[in-house]
């Protein structure tokens, strides 16, 4: 059977990318793996860490693993959002004439790294918005479409808060999981002071295409996943929401819930999770693996957890425990 | 569905039906077991209907066995995936089953080949190993309720019962009892039989020391056995009343009249019915007086069961041979004035014989109530006691009926003369009376007799020791006697 070998180069493929990773990126390895997981299941990624801890590094060396172009943005306060679309400019032609053309911004790739997004402006942030969720740009009443597959990985610096833009609940929706890089342990900083001693550079090497991304895409979005998983996700989901009394914990720590967008990236990306672990259909534990990064941008908390000393990933545990299969 | 789905829906289907039979007759046999059980060892009777309870119970019981542990489709998923570690591949499985696709056909292949994998021990069924616990655990509770032996049933606890305490007033009021009866105009041969019997009461209720007390329960039995003896010997030599019960319900005004003197002993009543009966027969109707007289006395007769040598019985059977023989010489040609004639000469020989027999059956009747009504008194039974329910065997139709004795027994004063003492009944030997104790006061014993009252109604109030009540009896016995003999003087 064809899909038979797609399923087997699907889990060498993610087996190459993981172990090519591993050169550039030293522990972090649940964030790798849903690096992976959200890049196939064509989501977006917001990154959170300190300085230092690999993000760039990561998203570079993805870039290089699978082929794609990559860019950086760098947002600072004063990035325009024609510094990130590109704009028309006139040039003059060899004959002399004065022509428009279109000079295409950084956002034009494949892997598109949006560092500290936060520091840029709503206006600027807001010129992503359109990009992450339908892959097109508009500029000066033209349409361009970008390159299949793309993928935004954002950075977020929680440190340095002053003169930072929080982005807003809308923007915060199209990212498929918000990952945290922690702070890498005492054996990891020697690993990766030992590794950059030899180079700066990546190492990692390209394992597959553009296509084969796109081709594992589609196969990954064919696994079969029962009702009542479905109606788990849609339950836990609706379970963040406090104002519609279905969960004790939304009810005593949750201010405002996740949209349905939380649901469709729980399926989503447990079918590629299931796929990964070599699994042909998506189970109860894919939904709860991946509840935490889906749903820990999508909803805030209030006082009262806060006062619990309770954070998200917390009150998004509690949720899990209480929503019944 | 996949070939290792079917498989183990199928071993599972075989185990719901057998631990359904196995389980729904095992709670039937239980159920019935135990309820025979209980029904033993309570002493009750088994009532085979309490089956149906056994019946009801297996049915219940293998119904809901059978819904639990059915295979159907999803529950079997649900139960297979725990097996392979709860990843929802054959409620997957279950789910695409009519899907087609590339996806789901290799899902369905991975799982089936899963499932086949699954080792046969660990499906091992734990419920059919129950479903047989249960049935041996009602064969086992079978052979018990079978086994057991019926309960008795338990004898209640016996109360201790009353002994009798035949106080000294007791013994004195028997004692008097007797004496009295024998200086009573009761017939020799009667007089004796109830004094024997009177005595032989006594000698019962009399217990000497060391002997075994007698019971409130045989007391009361000894004494009605005793009333019952005395009425009868009394009964056995008078039957004025019967014959007078028989005759009233003749249809001649005479019989009737005869039957009314007979049941009231009187002798004023039978001299008028003899009057009457003059007066009333004539020339137009002494043949029909006569054949009625011959019908209907002689039925009556037979049917009082008196002896053939019962005075009574011979005065009429005199008369009635008279009447014979005037209905005869009617027939051979007497005349009416004749036969009139020898009807009225036949008439007072009856009467002199009934008139003679009247007295004495009164006395014997009063006798006998008197010596009832005192043996009750003086032992507190009841005329339901002696008599049960049936009032008319209860006293002679001279003795007050029971809303007179309800009337009797009214408190306050009444309008009639002042008694002294008790109202109980008094036989007194030298008038040969019985009558209401103090109402006979003796000229030369008035005084005395009415301290000698008090005195004994306080003894019968217990207000006296017995020394003293001993004392109290011999000292106005003794007054009593002197002043007799000072008024014989």
């Amino acid at each position: 059977m064809e899909n038979i070998e797609k399923v087997q180069q699907f889990s060498e493929a993610v087996k190459k990318i993981k172990s090519e990773l591993r050169k550039d990126v030293v522990g972090q390895n649940e964030i790798v793996d849903n690096v992976i997981i959200a890049i196939i299941a064509g989501g977006n990624v917001l990154l959170e860490g300190i300085p230092g801890v690999g993000k760039t590094r990561l998203v570079r060396s993805l870039g290089k693993v699978l082929s794609l172009p990559f860019s950086r943005i760098q947002f600072t306060p004063d990035l325009m959002p024609s510094d990130v679309t590109g704009t028309n400019v006139i040039e003059k032609t060899p004959d002399g004439k004065m022509v428009s053309s279109f000079r295409p911004g950084p956002i034009f790739a494949n892997l598109v790294l949006a560092d500290e997004i936060n520091r840029a402006t709503p206006k600027t942030q807001s010129a992503m918005l359109e990009v992450m969720q339908e892959h097109k740009i508009t500029v000066a009443g033209q349409r361009y479409e970008l390159k299949e597959p793309f993928f935004v990985l954002a950075t977020e610096n929680p440190i340095e808060q002053d003169g930072t833009y929080p982005l807003p609940e809308a923007q915060m929706d199209r990212f498929v999981f918000k990952l945290l890089m922690q702070f890498p342990s005492d054996k990891e900083i020697v690993d990766i002071v030992n590794m950059t001693q030899i180079t700066m550079d990546e190492t990692a090497e390209a394992v597959i295409d553009d296509q084969a991304i796109l081709d594992m895409r589609r196969l990954a979005s064919t696994v079969p996943v029962i009702d009542e998983v479905v109606n788990y996700a849609a339950r836990l989901v609706s379970g963040t929401h406090p104002e519609l009394n279905k969960s004790e914990t939304a009810k005593k720590y949750i201010k405002y819930g996740a949209s349905p967008r939380a649901a469709q990236a729980l399926i989503s990306c447990a079918k590629v999770r299931a796929l990964i672990n070599g699994r042909y259909n998506v189970a109860y534990e894919d939904i709860d693996a991946l509840a935490i990064p889906v749903l820990r941008h999508r909803i805030k908390i209030n006082y009262t957890a806060v006062n619990e000393k309770l954070s998200v990933d917390n009150v998004i545990s509690l949720l899990v425990k209480e929503t019944k299969r | 569905m996949s070939e290792g789905f079917n498989n183990l829906k199928k071993k599972l289907k075989i185990n719901a039906i057998l631990s359904t039979i196995l389980s729904g007759l095992g709670s039937g046999v239980l159920i019935t077991s135990l309820l025979l059980l209980i029904f033993k060892l309570s002493a009750l009777d088994f009532n085979p209907l309490f089956i149906l309870i056994g019946v009801a119970a297996s049915l219940i019981t293998a119904s809901i066995i059978f819904v639990c542990l059915y295979p159907f489709d999803l529950r079997l998923a649900k139960y297979i995936d725990k097996r392979l570690g709860g990843k929802e591949e054959a409620q997957t499985m279950l789910a695409c089953k009519d899907k087609s696709g590339d996806m789901v056909e290799l899902q369905r292949a991975s799982t089936n080949s899963r499932i086949l994998a699954i080792p046969k021990k660990e499906t091992r069924i734990l419920s059919m190993w129950i479903s047989a616990g249960v049935m041996v655990l009602a064969t086992i509770m079978l052979i018990i309720a079978l086994v057991v032996p019926k309960a008795a049933v338990p004898e209640p606890p016996k109360e201790p019962e009353k002994e009798f305490e035949f106080t000294d007033e007791k013994l004195t009021a028997l004692q008097n009892l007797i004496d009295s009866v024998k200086e009573s105009k009761l017939q020799d041969d009667v007089k004796s039989n109830v004094v024997l019997e009177l005595e032989a009461l006594l000698d019962k209720l009399y217990i000497e020391e060391g002997e075994k007390p007698v019971t409130e329960k045989e007391m009361k039995t000894l004494v009605v056995d005793t009333i019952l003896s005395c009425r009868a010997l009394i009964d056995k030599v008078d039957y004025c009343d019967d014959i007078g019960v028989l005759l009233i319900k003749s249809n001649h005004d005479f019989l009737t009249e005869l039957g009314t003197a007979l049941i009231d002993y009187d002798s004023a009543l039978l001299r008028d019915a003899i009057e009457n009966v003059k007066k009333n027969t004539n020339a137009s109707n002494v043949d029909d007086t006569l054949d009625k007289i011959y019908t209907e006395l002689p039925s009556a007769l037979k049917e009082a069961n008196a002896p053939n040598d019962y005075t009574v019985y011979i005065a009429f059977n005199t008369f009635l041979n008279e009447v014979n023989r005037i209905i005869e010489g009617r027939k051979n040609g007497y005349s009416v004035g004749a036969a009139l004639e020898f009807f009225n000469k036949a008439l007072p020989p009856l009467f002199d014989s009934l008139t003679s027999r009247l007295p004495i059956e009164k006395s014997n009747e009063e006798q006998k109530e008197y010596i009832t009504k005192r043996l009750m008194e003086i032992f507190g039974i009841t005329e339901k006691d002696v008599f049960g329910d049936d009032k008319n065997q209860a006293t002679n139709p001279e003795a007050p009926k029971p809303d007179d004795d309800n009337k009797q027994n009214e408190g306050g004063m009444g309008s009639g003369n002042t008694i002294f003492g008790s109202n109980e009944l008094v036989y007194y030997p030298k008038l040969d009376i019985i009558t209401e104790y103090g109402t006979v006061i003796d000229g030369s014993t008035t005084v005395i007799g009415e301290y000698y009252a008090r005195v004994i109604e306080a003894i019968m109030n217990g207000n006296y020791s017995p020394e003293v009540a001993d004392y109290l009896r011999d000292y106005f016995n003794h007054l009593y006697n002197t002043s007799e003999n000072e008024g014989e003087e």
